[in-house]
C-alpha cells in the first residue's frame, strides 16, 4: 500500500474515495480467498448481496488504482507561499526570495515528483515575469524547515521587483506560479556584510598594531631579532665606497600601486642616506616614469637629512622602460660595463630577478635582495648574499630607523600572528574532527571557517 | 608642505581604498582613484620620456663610453614613438567604418523638424538615479508632456531603452517611440543617423527616387547639403580589371543598377559603395558547391586524378574517397528545411502586453484579451519537394536559387525555410575548396605529381583570382571614414611588425638567459655545505629525477597506489607530488601569511603617517 500512497498526491481525488477501504479488505487476494471459501460452502442471501458489493468496490479500487499507474505524473503543485526582502547588508543589488517547498516535494518520494524551482522576477505584479537565478533544489535543512531561500542579484537599487515561484517535474512540467503579494525594494546598507569577517580580523590585527606603537611611544621594551640582511647595507655601501664603485638600487618592475614597490623606496631612503654620508655614487634604473619620481623626492630627502644635500645628482635615478625584459637587459648591461660593488634589489621582481642577481654574481658586487614574490626567493636566496624574505622587506623600513614608534609595529604583527596559528589549530581540528566522526555538522563549521571568515 | 601634501594624499588614498572595500557607498570610489592613478602614471610618462631623452643625449654630446649605443636608443625610442602615435600603416577599425554605407557630416542641431518625434509620455527616474543608456542620451529628451527623440531609432537604441526600467507602461511607450522613430517606407533600412558621430548615413547605392525622398524629409541648408553629399558620395563610379570572369558570370539581376561588367574593358564596376553580404556574394555564388557524391562517383574521380600522373597508393586513394564523401547529405537539408518549417508563436508586443495588463487592473471582464498573433502552420516538404533536392544533388548544374525557385513551386516554402537553405549553402564548401583540401589531405600522405596537384587546384586557383577581383573592388569602391580608428599595434602596422619581429625575438632571447643562469645559481646552491644545504640539495636531485622517465623507470617497482601501500610514497612521482603539496605548500603559506601581515602594517603606517621614509623622513 505504500506504492499507492506515493501516488495519492499525484490525484488527489482519490485519496478521500478509497482511504476508508483499508488495505486487507482490498486487496484482490483476498477477495480470491474469500471467493473460493463461498464456492466451497454457501452463504445466505444478505452475506452474498455484501459480498458482490464488497466485490463491486474492490474492482472499482482495482481499476482505479491502475488508472492511477497508467496515468502520467500530474503538474506539481505550487509552492505555498513566496516572500521577498532586501538582503541585509549589501549595496541594494540583492533581494531574498523566500518560499515554502511544494506539497508534492518530499525528499523520501521515488521518483520525485519536483526536480526543482525555477524563480521569475518582474517590476510589476501583474508585469512580465522572466526568469532569473539557477534553477534550484532543495538541501537537506530546505526540507526540514520546510522553505527554501535564494538570493537573487542584480537587482536595481531601490525599484520595487515582484517575484514568482514554480515547481518544475523532472519533464519540465510546471506548476501554477506562487507570486509575492509585496514588492521588494533593495536598500543599500552602510556597511558591506560579506566583508563583516575581513573587518573583523583587520580590525584585531590594526588594532593590536596601533597598540604597540602607542605603547612603544610610552616606553614599552621591544625586542627585534636581528635581520643579518638589513644589517649589512652599511657594510655593503662601505664597501662600494672602499672600492670606489657605484651602489645599484632596483625597486623591482612595478609601479607604486604595488605594495612591495612603496616597501622597496622606504628602504631606498635608508641606503640613500647611508650612500650620502659614506659619499657613494648610488644609482638607480627604474621601470616606471612614477617609481623614479617619487625615488627623485626620496633619495634628495635623504641627502637633505644626511646633511649632504650638494652630493644629489638627479639624474643617477632614471627612466628606463616599463619592458620587463627591456629593463632587465639594460640593467645587467649596466651591471657589467660598470661593475658595481652593491647591489640592492627591493621590490617585486618577476624571471628578471635572476638575471639581475646572476649577472652582479659575476661582477662581484654584495647583493642584498628584499621581495615578497614567494616564486622569486628561491633564486635570490641562491643568488644573493642576503635576502629579506616577505614579511622582513616589510619590516625593513622600521628596522632600519630604529624608531620606536615603527618597531611597535613590527611586535603589533606578533599578535596578528598568534591570531592566525589559533585559527589554524581550530580549522585543523574542525577538518580533522569532520572527517573522522563524518559529522556534517563539524564538517558546515570548517566550510564556514573556510568560505565565510576566511574569505 | 612639500612633505605634508604626499602624506595627506598617500593616506587620504589607503582611507578610501579601504571605504571601498567595505561601504557600499563607496565602492566606486576606489575605481575613481584607479583612474586617478593611471592619469597621474600618464603625466608621469612623459617626465620619463623627457629624463630618458635627457640621458641619452647628454650622453651622444658628451661622447661618453657607448654613446652609440644611446643613439640607437633614442633613435628606437623616437621611431617607435612616431610609428605608434601616428598609427603607421595601421588599418582603419572594422567596427568604425560602416562598410557599404556613406556618410554626410550632419549634427543634431541641423536635423530638419521632420526628424523630431514625439510620443506623449514622461522618461521615468531610475530609484538608482541611473542616467539613461549612453547610446540615446543626445537624442532623447523630455519636452511638454512628451517624450522626445531627434533622428530614427535603431533596433539597439531600443533595446537599450527598454531595459532600462522593468514596466510595461515604459515598455509600450519605448516601443511607440521606436515605430514613430522610423524613416518613410521607401528609405527604410537605407538611411540611419548616427548622433554619437554626428553623421547622416546611406546604404549602398542612391536611386532618384531615394534622393527624392530624402529631400523631401527637410528643406534647411545643412540637411539638403547632407544628402547632396550623400548622392554624390552614394553614386561614385569605382571599376577594377577582371583577368578572368567565372564560367557562367552574370550580374545579379537585383545588382543590376549598380553592378556592372565592362566585356569590352574587362572592367568590373560598381557605383556607390559595397557591403560585405554584397562582397561575399558576388565572390562565392559562382563556383559550384560540393554536392553527395555517389561510390561510383567518387571511383570515376579518383580514376580521373590518376589519369593526371601516377597510381595513388592504397591509403592515398582511402583518403580520397574519405574526403569526397565528407558532404553535406540530403536527409541534413531536408531535416533542416523542415526545422525552419515549424511556425514559431509571434510573441505579444509591449503595447499588446501593457494593454491586457490594463484589462486586467480595471476588473473589466469583457476587456478583451490581446491575443498573440496566430503562427503559421508548420510546413513539411512534401514528396515534390524532396524530389526537387534529388534533382538537385544529381543533376548539379542548378544553383541554390534555381532550387530555392524549384521548391516554392513544388509546394509550400515559407521565408524562414528559405534563410535555412541559404544559411545551409553558406557553410557548404565549393568544389575547388574540397579539391584543394584533399590535395593537402593527399600530399600530408604522400606524393603526388604537378599535373594531379594542378588538376586538384586549378578551380580553387580560379576561385581565389576572383575573390581577389572582387576585394579589390570592395576596397577601392570604401571610402576610409575614421583613418585613424584602428590599434596601433594591429597586424600589419608598422608598429605591430617591429613589435613581431624586432622586440619580441630580442625579448625571448634575454628570457632565455635565464636557462644558464638558473644551471649556475643551482650549481653554487646546491653545494652540500651544511646540513640544511645537504637537504636542499636531496630534494632538489629528488625533484630533478621524478621530472625524467629515469626516475619513473627506477621506482616503477614500487607500488604504484599511496592509499594501498604506505611504500608507494617512495615512487619518484608520489615523492614528487608529496614535497610539492605538503612541503612547498605549507612553506609557501607561511610566507604568504607573513607578507599578508607585513602589508597590512606597512599600509597602516602609511595611513597614520608613521612611516614617512618614502618622502624622506629619517
Amino acid at each position: 500500500m505504500t506504492a499507492s500512497n506515493d501516488q495519492m498526491p499525484q490525484s488527489p481525488s482519490l485519496r478521500p474515495k478509497f482511504g476508508w477501504l483499508g488495505s486487507s479488505a482490498a486487496s484482490p487476494q483476498a477477495l480470491t480467498v474469500w471467493g473460493r471459501t463461498e464456492a466451497v460452502r454457501p452463504q445466505p442471501p444478505i452475506v452474498r448481496t455484501a459480498t458482490i458489493i464488497l466485490l463491486g468496490f474492490a474492482m472499482l479500487f482495482a481499476i482505479g488504482n491502475r488508472a492511477a499507474a497508467d496515468t502520467p505524473p500530474s503538474t506539481p503543485r505550487p509552492p505555498a507561499e513566496v516572500t521577498a526582502s532586501d538582503h541585509p547588508w549589501d549595496d541594494g543589488t540583492k533581494i531574498d526570495v523566500t518560499f515554502s517547498l511544494s506539497p508534492d516535494d518530499r525528499p523520501d518520494a521515488a521518483p520525485k515528483l519536483v526536480s526543482f524551482y525555477s524563480v521569475e522576477r518582474s517590476g510589476e505584479r501583474d508585469g512580465t515575469f522572466e526568469p532569473v537565478g539557477v534553477p534550484l533544489t532543495p538541501d537537506k535543512t530546505a526540507y526540514i524547515n520546510g522553505t527554501l531561500t535564494t538570493t537573487i542579484e542584480k537587482c536595481l537599487r531601490g525599484e520595487p521587483y515582484f517575484f514568482r515561484v514554480r515547481a518544475v517535474s523532472a519533464d519540465g512540467r510546471k506548476s501554477a506560479p506562487a507570486v509575492t503579494r509585496e514588492p521588494a525594494v533593495g536598500v543599500r546598507q552602510w556597511f558591506d556584510g560579506d566583508h563583516l569577517w575581513l573587518a573583523l580580523v583587520l580590525a584585531v590585527i590594526c588594532g593590536s598594531i596601533v597598540l604597540c606603537i602607542e605603547l612603544a611611544r610610552r616606553g614599552w621594551p621591544i625586542k627585534i631579532r636581528r635581520i643579518a640582511g638589513l644589517d649589512a647595507v652599511e657594510e655593503a655601501v662601505g664597501r662600494a665606497t672602499e672600492m670606489g664603485r657605484s651602489c645599484f638600487f632596483i625597486a623591482g618592475v612595478q609601479d607604486l600601486n604595488e605594495m612591495q614597490t612603496v616597501a622597496g623606496i622606504n628602504v631606498l631612503s635608508h641606503v640613500a642616506k647611508v650612500a650620502a654620508e659614506y659619499d657613494a655614487r648610488l644609482e638607480m634604473p627604474t621601470a616606471r616614469s612614477l617609481v623614479m619620481t617619487t625615488a627623485r623626492e626620496t633619495v634628495q630627502a635623504s641627502y637633505l637629512a644626511a646633511g649632504r644635500p650638494d652630493s644629489y645628482v638627479e639624474d643617477n635615478i632614471y627612466y628606463v622602460t616599463d619592458e620587463q625584459f627591456g629593463f632587465a637587459a639594460y640593467a645587467t648591461g649596466k651591471m657589467v660595463r660598470e661593475k658595481p660593488a652593491a647591489c640592492f634589489y627591493m621590490g617585486c621582481f618577476f624571471a628578471e630577478s635572476l638575471l639581475f642577481a646572476e649577472t652582479a654574481n659575476t661582477v662581484g658586487a654584495i647583493q642584498i635582495a628584499g621581495t615578497a614574490e614567494p616564486a622569486q626567493l628561491p633564486f635570490f636566496v641562491a643568488a644573493c648574499d642576503f635576502t629579506l624574505i616577505g614579511e622582513e622587506f616589510y619590516a625593513a623600513s622600521a628596522y632600519l630607523s630604529g624608531d620606536p614608534d615603527q618597531l611597535g609595529s613590527l611586535k603589533g604583527q606578533d599578535f596578528g600572528k598568534v591570531l592566525v596559528a589559533c585559527l589554524l589549530i581550530v580549522g585543523s581540528l574542525l577538518a580533522t574532527a569532520a572527517v573522522v566522526t563524518n559529522s556534517s555538522q563539524l564538517a558546515e563549521a570548517t566550510a564556514y571557517l573556510r568560505d565565510a571568515i576566511l574569505k | 608642505m612639500k612633505r605634508i601634501v604626499p602624506l595627506l594624499i598617500a593616506a587620504m588614498a589607503g582611507y578610501v581604498l579601504v571605504a571601498s572595500r567595505f561601504i557600499p557607498l563607496a565602492e566606486k570610489w576606489g575605481e575613481v582613484e584607479a583612474i586617478w592613478f593611471d592619469v597621474l602614471a600618464a603625466i608621469a610618462f612623459v617626465l620619463g620620456g623627457g629624463s630618458l631623452l635627457k640621458l641619452h643625449l647628454r650622453k651622444i654630446s658628451d661622447r661618453t663610453t657607448g654613446w652609440g649605443y644611446s643613439a640607437i636608443t633614442l633613435a628606437a625610442f623616437l621611431g617607435t614613438l612616431y610609428v605608434g602615435v601616428a598609427k603607421t600603416g595601421a588599418r582603419p577599425s572594422q567596427e568604425q567604418e560602416f562598410y557599404g554605407q556613406s556618410f554626410a557630416p550632419l549634427t543634431m542641431d541641423d536635423l530638419p523638424p521632420s526628424l523630431t518625434y514625439r510620443v506623449p509620455g514622461s522618461i521615468p527616474m531610475r530609484a538608482d538615479g541611473e542616467p539613461l543608456p549612453l547610446g540615446v542620451q543626445r537624442q532623447l529628451s523630455q519636452g511638454s508632456g512628451d517624450i522626445v527623440f531627434r533622428g530614427w531609432m535603431s533596433t539597439k537604441q531600443e533595446a537599450d531603452l527598454s531595459d532600462y526600467k522593468d514596466e510595461l507602461a515604459w515598455r509600450c511607450t519605448v516601443e511607440k517611440l521606436f515605430d514613430t522613430a522610423q524613416p518613410p517606407a521607401a528609405l527604410k533600412g537605407k538611411v540611419s543617423y548616427l548622433a554619437d558621430y554626428s553623421r547622416l548615413g546611406f546604404r549602398g547605392y542612391m536611386t532618384d527616387a531615394d534622393h527624392e525622398a530624402l529631400l523631401k524629409l527637410g528643406s534647411n541648408g545643412p540637411f539638403v547639403a547632407a544628402v547632396e553629399a550623400l548622392w554624390t558620395a552614394s553614386r561614385l563610379e569605382t571599376e577594377v580589371p577582371v583577368e578572368k570572369l567565372p564560367a557562367g558570370f552574370s550580374i545579379p539581376a537585383a545588382s543590376r543598377t549598380y553592378l556592372s561588367y565592362d566585356e569590352a574593358t574587362h572592367k568590373l564596376g560598381i557605383r556607390g559603395p559595397m557591403s560585405t553580404a554584397l562582397r561575399d556574394e558576388l565572390a562565392r555564388d559562382h563556383f559550384p558547391l560540393v554536392r553527395p557524391m555517389t561510390a561510383e562517383q567518387r571511383a570515376a574521380f579518383v580514376n580521373n586524378l590518376e589519369s593526371h600522373g601516377g597510381k595513388l597508393s592504397e591509403l592515398q586513394a582511402q583518403t580520397l574517397d574519405a574526403a569526397l564523401a565528407k558532404a553535406w547529405s540530403i536527409d541534413g537539408l531536408q531535416f533542416a528545411l523542415n526545422e525552419a518549417g515549424h511556425a514559431v508563436p509571434a510573441e505579444k508586443s509591449a503595447c499588446e502586453l501593457y494593454q491586457e495588463q490594463q484589462s486586467r487592473k480595471s476588473g473589466s471582464a469583457t476587456a478583451p484579451k490581446t491575443a498573440a498573433p496566430k503562427p503559421e502552420p508548420d510546413v513539411k516538404l512534401n514528396d515534390r519537394q524532396r524530389a526537387a533536392i534529388g534533382e538537385f544533388v544529381r543533376e548539379r548544374t542548378e544553383t541554390v536559387d534555381d532550387l530555392a525557385a524549384r521548391l516554392k513551386a513544388a509546394g509550400p516554402f515559407t521565408a524562414n525555410q528559405k534563410s535555412a537553405l541559404q544559411e545551409f549553402f553558406g557553410k557548404v564548401p565549393t568544389v575547388g575548396e574540397q579539391k584543394l583540401n584533399a590535395c593537402i589531405d593527399l600530399l600530408r600522405i604522400g606524393p603526388l605529381t604537378r599535373e594531379q596537384r594542378d588538376f586538384l587546384r586549378n578551380d580553387y586557383r580560379e576561385q581565389s583570382q576572383w575573390r581577389r577581383t572582387v576585394g579589390d573592388l570592395f576596397v577601392k569602391a570604401h571610402k576610409v571614414k575614421y583613418p585613424w580608428s584602428g590599434q596601433y599595434n594591429s597586424p600589419g602596422s608598422w608598429f605591430g611588425w617591429a613589435y613581431e619581429y624586432v622586440f619580441k625575438p630580442c625579448t625571448a632571447t634575454i628570457f632565455s638567459l635565464l636557462a644558464f643562469y638558473v644551471a649556475s645559481a643551482a650549481f653554487r646552491a646546491f653545494r652540500a655545505k651544511n646540513v640544511e644545504a645537504l637537504l636542499l640539495l636531496g630534494t632538489a636531485f629528488i625533484i630533478l629525477l621524478s621530472q625524467t622517465f629515469a626516475g619513473y623507470w627506477l621506482t616503477s617497482w614500487l607500488p604504484s597506489d599511496p592509499q594501498q601501500n604506505l611504500l608507494a610514497w617512495l615512487r619518484m612521482e608520489n615523492l614528487k607530488i608529496l614535497i610539492m603539496r605538503v612541503f612547498t605548500t605549507a612553506g609557501t603559506r607561511a610566507i604568504m601569511i607573513g607578507i599578508a601581515l607585513g602589508i597590512a602594517s606597512t599600509s597602516i603606517k602609511i595611513m597614520l603617517g608613521q612611516d614617512r621614509s618614502y618622502v624622506g623622513r629619517d
